[in-house]
């Protein structure tokens, strides 16, 4: 009578899930027309359900950077010794539960004063040791190699970046070099940057708090207005990725979403160049929504 | 001792004929004095909020597991609208005050207002707090605060929608206009103000009214927890309470102290990062005021289950005391993506991960507690099993957000949403249960039903690990926290299902939920009727007659024993217990 009713529990929770998958899958297409426009979904991205492992399926998306994988490794180093750690905790509450549950007869032992605490003491330095010292290690050290040194230099394509409910704008230097010309590039919720360059970004919200990240880069800053926020890395994979605001940032911000395309250098200087001119030839200078750009400096 | 001692004898001289017995209806159950119906005043108080706030975590889960779908039944009359569809505007208010209210109306007055009032004075032997009027004032004014926050439910414009973190500029009112807001801000600042009063009284009284006898370290460890909460509290809300006070003006008066100089209307300079200092300097130490009693209780109650005395007792205080310390200067990890210092980043890591240092000390106190004891498997016990599961996962995913290079991958995902859940939600919870389960028979005279408690428990626990180990999952697969529709982007698409079955385990824990309401309401009426000492436990509260009287103890108690005496090699086999106010030679040590 039990199993009975445990089976069609069971299966009354599945066929919820997955009977109306399909139905989730069209609706969820039908939601973002645009995205089979820009082919998003296949790059980049993870097939359709099945025939991967959990892991897999439940990791996340791919790392397209130089130094992404780092993060992989932090995260997967620290994951590791805390579900080691977790299931002593586990192992403790549950075989001490069973070992010592009470039975007629049973008397507790009598602990008092510091005479077991060696044990205590040995662990919690394991710990310290094993998780503590790596992770401030590598706090630091990555502040050093990641957040410190702003890359600098010809090579590097600088991009400034303005967030506002619910858009990204992006602004490039153009064919002279200079911010805040009118050969500037200015585009919106699309950002292109060269494969192998080191791509550095200067962020300042318009309005409200906003958070930029790529989760295929690994990282993220916030934008903040009135003040400058920088970021950098080196893509190392065509495509194209989501931008996502990661800040709560009104009613609208789970549509908040931008692209990044990762294309060849060649078609990057295309891309630009063509744009510049275009830029050049098209600026209005009474058209005060597209001049919010600011000094690259330091 | 001595001093404290005469000043109690002045106290109670006093107390014995300033309010004896109440009378009438109103002095009796609404503007009471009397600590016991204070805390019971905050018991239906925070259940209240508790359901209205548990009732909108189900309407997030719903959106996130059946987006675009009518909410079932009762959805067409909350949305009239859309036809029962959440909108992503009453989305974000829904998660604002989800936040909002299991913080500040929910666990705060359970776990602080309740067990704070309850246990306090009969645990430490007083008659009732130092200051019975500000005891009753805080209630009002935290009742106060309920009602602001219920009506910005209704204004026009909504409820707030800005998070409970109501970061500035989102907050302000050029981007968040209409009353909801401004009500929210209110209702906090009476909160806090409430709270401050409550926190002053358990100080001055924990300090004052200790029972002769009753030394630091004789102090059960649920009073340690209680005392470390409310020095958080008074020193902390203070700062919270400064944030907001300028957020409103900003709001109202046109003052721009949170405003960059480029979008304020009169041109003057101000900074929405001095609030997020401002804010995390009280919301670090939050996390700490809204957990410690719980600690304080599980340490207890797993000593007093195990039948065998708290392992390291002395240090596990210590640990409680280092932790709230270390909790005042590492607010700087909610932080680091707003281009903070790399020198800072730096120095709130390490301090950050200092903390872990206690908390081993303690997590590994509470297994040594169980090591080699008499374990009885009581619902209190079990809920304190839980604290120490779900805490320890939290706690320990704690590591990867201190940490900088993991903190600028997971920060505002649902690895930080599963985190903080488990620890300073569910595990607090689960420890509100485990002392409400303990303390019922002397509130309310009755036993709770242990079957029902403990299908409670396991219909709780286990969706409860899926929810939030499924968050931390979801979390790490890149879902970012606070969207209405993850699957606007494509590499949240697959996170469908995932997300369908954290809601499934949501709505098995709310439904849960309901048995202990049950529960608490039969057995309130029908149960069986509690002696004055159901669980064999020597603290002074047990040593009261059931119902208390009023004035608590007729001859203030003097103590000689330890909170956690069992199973003393000297008491011989007809019992394994002593009271605290038991003098045995060879056992206890006289006043």
């Amino acid at each position: 009578m039990n199993q009975k009713l445990v089976r069609i529990l069971l299966s009354l929770v599945f066929l919820m899930s997955f009977g109306s998958m399909a139905n989730d899958r069209e609706m969820l297409n039908k939601q973002h027309p645009e995205a089979d426009q820009l082919q998003v979904h296949t790059l980049g991205q993870r097939p359709e359900y099945g025939g991967e492992s959990f892991l897999e399926r439940y990791g996340p998306p791919e790392n397209i950077t130089e130094h992404g994988g780092h993060f992989d490794d932090v995260f997967a180093y620290v994951s590791w010794g805390v579900l080691i750690f977790f299931l002593a905790v586990v192992f403790g509450v549950v075989g001490f539960g069973w070992m010592y549950r009470s039975k007629p007869g049973r008397k507790a032992f009598y602990t008092t004063g510091l005479a077991e605490k060696k044990f205590t003491m040995v662990l919690d330095i394991l710990f310290f040791i094993t998780m503590d010292c790596y992770l401030i290690y590598f706090s630091v050290y990555d502040t050093k190699r990641f957040l410190m040194t702003v890359p600098q230099g010809p090579e590097v394509v600088e991009i400034q970046v303005m967030p506002q409910q619910w858009v990204w704008n992006f602004r490039y230097k153009g064919a002279d070099g200079v911010f805040n010309t009118p050969d500037d590039i200015v585009t919106v919720n699309e950002m292109w940057v060269p494969n192998g360059k080191q791509v550095s970004l200067q962020i300042k919200s318009k309005d409200v708090i906003h958070g930029f990240m790529v989760p295929n880069v690994r990282r993220q800053v916030d934008a903040i207005p009135g003040q400058v926020s920088r970021i950098w890395f080196k893509p190392i994979k065509d495509g194209t990725y989501e931008i996502a605001c990661m800040h709560l940032c009104g009613t609208a911000h789970y549509k908040m979403k931008g692209f990044m395309k990762v294309v060849d250098e060649s078609d990057y200087q295309n891309w630009s160049r063509e744009m510049s001119e275009w830029s050049a030839a098209k600026y209005d200078p009474d058209d005060a929504r597209t001049h919010w750009g600011w000094q690259w400096g330091i | 001792m001595s001093d404290n001692k005469s000043f109690q004898d002045l106290f109670h001289a006093h107390d014995d004929h300033l309010h004896g017995e109440p009378t009438s209806f109103i002095s009796k159950y609404i503007i009471s004095y009397d600590h016991k119906v204070i805390a019971k005043q905050f018991l239906f108080f925070g259940l209240f909020w508790a359901f209205v706030g548990a009732f909108m975590s189900v309407l997030i889960r719903w959106a996130l597991a059946f987006p675009g779908k009518a909410f079932p039944i009762v959805g067409s009359l909350l949305f009239p609208h859309t036809d029962g569809v959440i909108p992503p505007d009453a989305y974000t208010m829904l998660f604002t005050m989800h936040g909002t209210i299991m913080i500040f109306f929910a666990i705060t007055p359970i776990l602080i207002g309740t067990l704070g009032n309850f246990c306090i004075p009969l645990m430490i032997g007083a008659r009732d707090m130092l200051f019975p009027w500000l005891n009753m004032a805080s209630f009002w004014m935290t009742f106060a605060g309920g009602v602001v926050m219920f009506a910005s439910l209704f204004v026009p414009l909504g409820a707030s929608a800005v998070g409970w973190t109501s970061y500035p500029t989102l907050a302000h009112a050029q981007w968040s206009p209409g009353w909801g807001h401004s009500l929210w801000i209110i209702s906090i600042f009476l909160m806090g103000n409430a709270s401050i009063m409550g926190a002053i009284n358990y100080i001055a009284t924990i300090i004052r009214l200790r029972a002769p006898g009753l030394t630091a370290a004789k102090l059960p460890l649920t009073i340690w927890g209680l005392l470390l909460t409310a020095v958080l509290n008074a020193l902390f809300i203070p700062v919270l309470a400064a944030g907001l006070l300028l957020l409103l003006m900003d709001r109202m008066f046109g003052t721009s102290f949170y405003l960059a100089a480029a979008i304020s209307q009169n041109g003057t300079q101000g900074d929405p990062i001095l609030y997020q200092h401002l804010f995390w300097i009280f919301g670090h130490p939050e996390v700490y005021i809204i957990i410690l009693p719980a600690w304080g209780m599980v340490s207890d109650f797993l000593s007093f289950f195990s039948r065998k005395p708290a392992f390291g007792a002395k240090w596990t205080a210590g640990a409680f005391i280092s932790i709230t310390l270390l909790s005042t200067v590492v607010y700087g990890h909610h932080m680091f993506t707003t281009g903070m210092s790399p020198l800072l980043t730096g120095a709130f890591t390490t301090l950050t991960l200092l903390i872990s240092i206690p908390s081993g000390i303690f997590f590994l106190n509470w297994l040594g507690t169980l090591w080699r004891g008499n374990i009885q498997f009581t619902s209190p016990m079990l809920f304190s099993l839980g604290v120490v599961i779900t805490f320890g996962i939290g706690g320990l995913t704690g590591l990867h957000l201190g940490a900088v290079p993991t903190n600028l991958l997971l920060h505002n995902s649902y690895f930080v949403v599963g985190h903080f859940h488990l620890t300073m939600a569910v595990a607090s919870l689960l420890g509100t249960y485990a002392a409400v389960y303990f303390w019922f028979p002397k509130m309310f005279g009755k036993m709770l039903s242990e079957k029902l408690a403990k299908i409670h428990f396991w219909t709780s626990f286990l969706p409860i690990m899926v929810i939030f180990v499924g968050m931390m999952v979801a979390g790490y697969a890149g879902m970012h926290r606070r969207i209405y529709n993850p699957y606007e982007y494509t590499y949240l698409e697959h996170l469908l299902f995932l997300n369908r079955y954290i809601s499934l385990a949501a709505f098995l824990a709310f439904a849960s939920q309901f048995i202990f309401l049950f529960n608490f309401f039969y057995s309130w009426k029908k149960g069986e009727v509690a002696g004055s000492n159901p669980w064999k436990v020597g603290t002074l509260e047990w040593t009261t007659p059931t119902p208390v009287p009023v004035h608590n103890f007729d001859v203030i108690p003097e103590v000689f024993n330890g909170p956690h005496e069992f199973s003393h090699p000297k008491l011989g086999d007809s019992r394994d217990w002593i009271s605290q106010t038991e003098y045995l030679e060879g056992i206890s040590t006289p006043v």
